[in-house]
């Protein structure tokens, strides 16, 4: 997993590329200016996150009949290959979509990177939950914002509310006493 | 001169003979003609430059009346003619001019118009024709370069005391021109003299005389380019002056406009901040995200992966398939042989056991470690995001109030002069003004080098001459011719100045009760008139009230020119000018009117005014009593009470 060219079409292309500062000579097919990422691997990365945390997941529409596709090359995903497992892991381990128990989820998570269709199942997972994030950034920012300032305004919100809803200074706390125990 | 009478036949719309008297009167010395517009004002202005110069400034240069004109039949005839009669210096004058027009059937042509002066013998009753030249003669009464000053319309009067050949007019009026006349005529007198000395013979006279040729002429190339240089040097002063006064009112914009481009480059440097601050909270906002925003999935997955722990102890880094290379190869890595079913391969397949797949505690151990490494990595996520946007946030204000600033000062600066330009044509004029002052220098040091050698060639021809006894007949009539040269500059010069300062007190005391503002004028050594103060904006009105400042004081002046020096026998009289003037307020307010009022019939001997009614009731509060005779000129009416263009009538 995480080691061949990846593509993905249709509106989450367009998406991604909304969300994405491109290289200059990339085909920009989204309407927005400001990208509030810096590469697609962060979003790639951080998308299934926040669909997960938004319980949201999301397939391919096939009522879509864009053409727009994006992706990524072999190269990029195998250098951000022990977080990219990182997160899939945990995915696997927090998502309850899947109606298993919590010995299933570690299973499937440890014990099965070796067996194809474990992985193949994996990965659809995190593709959906990659397309929810998706859609949800899109939301919040593509759909909301109109100026610079706008989505500035827009990236320190979410992350300071994020930081609020979660209380995160004592959660990392105790996150990290959980991990030394 | 006083102008007694004018009587115009068929002048333009003049129909007829038409007369008009004014007034001699020493006291009641003003005539007003008030007439509407088109009525024929100004006609009667250029009506005395006719008569006097033979000018005609008609866009139409036809002079008869377009109606008499066009009632001619074919071979008939008919004469313009103006009869100016005049007093001038105790005698009594009479100008005509007469042009006839013949009509040839489809065009009316004029001859070349004829003039002549009569005067009045002693008896009063006999008029003598002047048998020699007609221009001289008025030259002689008044000049034309100086009718200007005395004959002008409305439009002219702001010009006045801004033209250049002003210098030869004044100089006339003052007398002056005679000194400068004698002075030239004496001039040639002397090299005519010198020419005529006789050195035939003499090689050594020859030789100074050849020399002196080669040094007067170099003298007189150096005086014409110092004439030159000197010009230049004096407007590039000007310019500079000029330059240095709009400089010093325009110091506050100048501080502006330098706080306008520091500001060009403070608001470039944000904007190119803000977008440093965009990229830097964008780059920070990517980083460590997924790490940041995973805690809370994070602690469900540590709280689930720490219940189902079976964390044995194994060596760390060791995968199953290490183990199964080392069984296969039946020796340990510290040396020890593997056989099958021994206790060693007993360990070692516990060992196995410890790894993935069959045990993934050390999996889960390396995903904690892992996962320990992403926390504190997202650690100061939030606070790098809100330092980040913070700064934006400080920039983009900055900004702002940089903008604002910036058009605030745009608004202020609208209209404004560029200082910068006024400094370029400052600094031009200050470097031109040193080359050519250096010139100046330059020259008037090879002027003093040329005098000595002609002084000593003069003097070594003087030796010579005096061996030949013609010769030294000529050298005493060049001392005589020389002296008299000498006697004739010094009173010129003393004259020249004291007319100078005489005419800028008498100019100065008009000004200042005409104009009702605070400023000083300066008569310069060309006779312009400037302010002592350097402006940049006058209004025709100003130009105007100068002039006639100018103007009255000329006239006063010339009044009393040559008879206040009582030391010396006076010579010239008293010179008496009128002053006839066409709408001369129309560009001044009312209250410059009512001062100018005071002082005109004051200063000139006579006054004749030509004015629209609503500009004479001002002028009227003030000059009625000194009013001698008024006039209407009224359009003829057609039969529906319609004005004819065409025809005037003086009543």
């Amino acid at each position: 997993m995480f080691d061949k060219d990846m593509q993905i079409r249709g509106k989450y292309a367009t998406y991604w590329k909304a969300l994405t500062q491109l290289p200059g000579n990339a085909n920009d097919t989204s309407s927005n200016t400001f990208k509030v990422f810096e590469n697609y691997i962060y979003v790639y990365m951080v998308a299934p996150i926040i669909g997960l945390l938004h319980g949201k997941r999301a397939q391919y529409d096939p009522a879509d009949d864009s053409k727009d596709t994006a992706g990524m090359l072999a190269e990029i995903q195998i250098k951000n290959a022990a977080k990219l497992k990182y997160i899939y892991r945990l995915i696997i381990l927090t998502d309850d979509s899947q109606g298993l128990t919590n010995e299933e989820k570690i299973n499937w998570a440890f014990r099965e990177d070796d067996n194809e269709d474990s992985v193949k199942r994996g990965m659809e997972l995190y593709t959906s939950y990659f397309f929810g994030g998706l859609e949800i950034l899109y939301n919040e920012f593509v759909n909301e914002c109109i100026t610079d300032d706008d989505y500035v305004r827009k990236m320190y919100e979410i992350v300071s509310e994020f930081k609020d809803e979660q209380n995160i200074d004592d959660l990392t706390v105790d996150v990290e006493a959980l991990l030394r125990s | 001169m006083l102008i007694k009478r004018l009587i115009l036949k068929n002048f333009r719309q003049y129909i007829g003979e038409q007369k008009i008297d004014f007034s001699t009167d020493r006291e009641k010395n003003v005539t007003v003609l008030i007439g509407v517009n088109t009525s024929g004002k100004t006609t009667l202005i250029r009506a005395f430059e006719w008569i006097l110069y033979n000018k005609n400034d008609f866009d139409d240069k036809n002079l008869l009346n377009k109606n008499v004109a066009d009632g001619m039949q074919m071979g008939e005839t008919q004469a313009v003619r103006g009869n100016l009669i005049i007093e001038h210096e105790g005698v009594e004058y009479e100008i005509i001019r007469e042009q006839i027009y013949t009509c040839t059937g489809s065009n009316v042509r004029p001859s070349v118009s004829k003039a002549y002066i009569n005067y009045l013998q002693p008896d009063g009753q006999t008029r003598t024709q002047i048998g020699s030249d007609f221009d001289t003669n008025i030259e002689r009464i008044l000049p034309r370069a100086l009718s200007s000053y005395f004959f002008f319309g409305g439009e002219r009067v702001g010009a006045i005391s801004s033209r250049e050949d002003i210098e030869a007019s004044v100089k006339g009026l003052m007398g002056l021109d005679v000194l400068s006349n004698a002075m030239s005529h004496l001039r040639t007198v002397i090299n005519k003299l010198k020419k005529s000395m006789d050195f035939s013979g003499d090689e050594n006279a020859n030789r100074a005389q050849k020399k002196l040729d080669g040094a007067t002429k170099q003298l007189q190339e150096c005086e014409d380019e110092l004439e030159t240089v000197s010009g230049q040097v004096e407007y590039y002063q000007e310019e500079k002056e000029k330059y240095a006064a709009l400089l010093r009112a325009n110091e506050e914009t100048a501080a502006a406009q330098h706080r306008r481009e520091q500001l060009d480059d403070v608001i470039k440097n944000l904007e190119t901040r803000i977008e440093k601050d965009k990229k830097e909270l964008i780059s920070a906002f990517s980083r460590n995200s997924f790490a940041f925003f995973s805690l809370p999935l994070l602690k469900s997955a540590v709280q689930m992966l720490n219940e189902a722990s079976d964390d044995t102890e194994s060596v760390p880094e060791m995968t199953a398939a290490s183990i199964d290379y080392i069984l296969r190869r039946h020796r340990c890595i510290c040396g020890t042989l593997i056989s099958d079913g021994s206790a060693a391969e007993q360990n070692l397949l516990q060992e196995k056991a410890k790894q993935p797949p069959e045990s993934i505690g050390s999996l889960v151990r390396r995903y904690r470690e892992q996962a320990m490494e992403y926390i504190s990595s997202s650690d100061d996520y939030y606070d790098i995001i809100e330092d980040k946007f913070s700064t934006l946030r400080n920039d983009q204000r900055e900004l702002g109030f940089r903008i604002d600033e910036r058009s605030a000062l745009d608004e202020s600066l609208k209209g404004a002069k560029d200082v910068a330009f006024l400094e370029r044509q400052y600094q031009n004029a200050e470097t031109r003004l040193k080359e050519f002052e250096q010139n100046k220098t330059t020259l008037l040091q090879s002027i003093g080098s040329c005098k000595k050698d002609i002084a000593n060639y003069e003097k070594a021809l003087e030796s010579y001459g005096k061996a030949n006894e013609k010769n030294a007949r000529i050298a005493l009539n060049v001392a005589y011719a020389q002296a008299t040269f000498d006697w004739v500059a010094e009173a010129y010069k003393s004259r020249e100045s004291s007319v100078r300062s005489r005419l800028e007190k008498k100019v100065n005391a008009n000004f200042s009760r005409m104009y009702h503002g605070n400023r000083t004028i300066a008569i310069d050594e060309k006779y312009r008139v400037k302010y002592l103060d350097v402006t940049t904006e006058e209004s025709d009105g100003l130009k105007a009230v100068k002039s006639f400042a100018f103007v009255s004081g000329l006239v006063d002046l010339a009044k009393e020119a040559l008879t206040s020096d009582k030391s010396r026998e006076a010579d010239m009289g008293p010179q008496y000018y009128p002053l006839v003037m066409d709408a001369p307020f129309s560009n001044v307010d009312e209250t410059h009117i009512r001062n100018i009022s005071q002082i005109l019939p004051a200063s000139a001997e006579q006054v004749i005014i030509a004015v629209m009614q609503k500009d004479w009731e001002p002028a009227s509060e003030i000059m009625a009593p000194v009013v001698g005779k008024s006039y209407q000129i009224e359009k003829q009416l057609d039969q529906d009470g319609e004005e004819i263009d065409t025809i005037s009538y003086i009543r």
